[in-house]
């Protein structure tokens, strides 16, 4: 039964109705701002915390890294955050102490082993490249997002965008790619 | 495998064993493949830094809706609401308690408030030496258990466990975590005796080991002691410098 009720929200979650994305923020602040205060860093950095925390969470969710819950979102999400306040310590070790040595605090929770934690700044290349795609037609954006952020397969695409046959989302797609790689060329907007 | 259907299968999350070897080997030979992964990478990274944005504006929206929301309605939001009034409650109280004191003229006859000074600076050191779910092999488990017992706050089952631990591996961690769990458990002579270890150790809770040392002292009213360890603490300038550059001032 209480299984039942954490897959709907991951489901619901998937969808991102902003009003489930909300109840799922709320629902797990308080625990999350409780736990991150022993580390005694400034309030508005615990809510930084918590935020990137549920922006990986939710990115795991999405690209199909995390299927089911095997536990409580709440874990995952101290889990995350636990890992990237380590990390800030370990950049800035002046947090705890200007000389304590972070590095065997390393690993990081079983839970989220298997997740991406780092999201990398974009490099110059790649800010240019972002804006590229934004100036693609929406239904480019659609299906590149659903296939590289999604990990969908073009299967599954043809099954939720009802497109006719698999051969026409790939032809589809490769178009797209086409384009992206002309705008960069001609490095036009 | 062609090297398309190689690319297709790692972007869906659906390379076999056999198939990353081979993605793999072409990655380091072949410079075209690995342009053409380069880019299709950088096109999902280009993505997911769109969404993660898209998100984080959406989250910041929640939380100014939170915090608005907080004071035109404290009463319904539940655990900060409980957590203002406790808040008042307590300052309530100490205002009741220094006006006793104050009263009686406690403050000026016994010198300096230790109890309030150690109530200030007391906080317990939070666990940056193990992460908590990792593995799950035997040796491991002794000293998950301790962790687990310490992060929530069971101290009686912290101390038991960490103490178990330390006949098994006398480390410094060890002796800090446990002296950690006797000072929130008030067995302050306990934790003075292995914060004394950690220091000779000479290793990196050094600092951390002065600054709980003095605090220990303070709690017992030895003033003397607890001078010398702070002034060695100022001295080390690692750790909690200004605290105890504070301490010696409200102390001398």
């Amino acid at each position: 039964m209480k299984n039942d009720l954490v897959d709907i929200s991951l489901d619901q979650l998937r969808k991102g109705a902003d009003k489930d994305l909300k109840k799922i923020y709320e629902d797990n602040r308080a625990k999350f701002l409780n736990f991150a205060r022993r580390y005694q860093l400034p309030e508005d950095d615990l809510i930084d915390f918590y935020q990137d925390a549920y922006i990986i969470f939710y990115n795991n969710v999405m690209s199909g890294k995390l299927e089911h819950l095997s536990s409580s979102i709440s874990t995952y999400l101290i889990s995350i955050g636990k890992h990237l306040i380590f990390d800030r310590m370990r950049k800035n070790k002046k947090s705890v102490s200007e000389k304590f040595d972070l590095s065997r605090v390393g690993d990081t929770d079983e839970q989220i082993s298997s997740f991406e934690l780092e999201a990398p700044e974009l490099s110059h290349e790649q800010r240019l490249l972002q804006q590229h795609f934004k100036s693609l037609g929406e239904k480019c954006q659609q299906l590149l997002t659903l296939f590289y952020y999604r990990g969908l397969t073009i299967q599954e695409i043809m099954e939720a965008e009802n497109y006719n046959s698999e051969n026409v989302v790939k032809a589809a797609k490769s178009r797209c790619m086409k384009t992206l790689k002309e705008k960069i060329k001609s490095n036009t907007y | 495998m062609d090297k398309e259907t190689l690319l297709y299968q790692y972007f869906s999350n659906q390379l076999t064993p056999k198939e990353q070897e081979a993605f793999d080997a072409l990655l380091e030979t072949d410079s075209e493949f690995k342009e053409q992964f380069d880019f299709e990478r950088s096109v999902q990274e280009v993505i997911r830094d769109q969404k993660s944005s898209d998100l984080k504006e959406k989250l910041k929206g929640f939380e100014r809706e939170i915090s608005s929301g907080q004071e035109e309605k404290v009463v319904t939001l539940k655990p900060e609401a409980s957590f203002n009034s406790y808040k008042k409650w307590m300052i309530a109280a100490s205002i009741a308690l220094f006006m006793g004191l104050g009263y009686l003229g406690f403050d000026n006859l016994s010198g300096p408030n230790y109890n309030r000074l150690y109530e200030e600076n007391f906080q317990n050191y939070p666990n940056t030496a193990y992460a908590i779910t990792r593995g799950e092999t035997d040796e491991d488990t002794l000293k998950r258990e301790a962790f687990v017992a310490y992060e929530t706050d069971n101290i009686n089952e912290a101390i038991s466990l960490f103490k178990r631990l330390k006949q098994k591996e006398d480390s410094e961690t060890v002796n800090f975590y446990l002296a950690q769990s006797y000072l929130q458990a008030n067995q302050t002579q306990e934790a003075i005796t292995l914060l004394d270890n950690v220091i000779k150790v000479n290793g990196e809770f050094k600092p951390q080991a002065l600054w709980y040392k003095s605090l220990a002292y303070l709690k017992l009213k030895e003033k003397d002691k607890a001078l010398v360890s702070l002034n060695a603490l100022v001295e080390d300038g690692r750790y909690k410098k200004t605290e105890a550059t504070g301490l010696v001032k409200e102390l001398d």
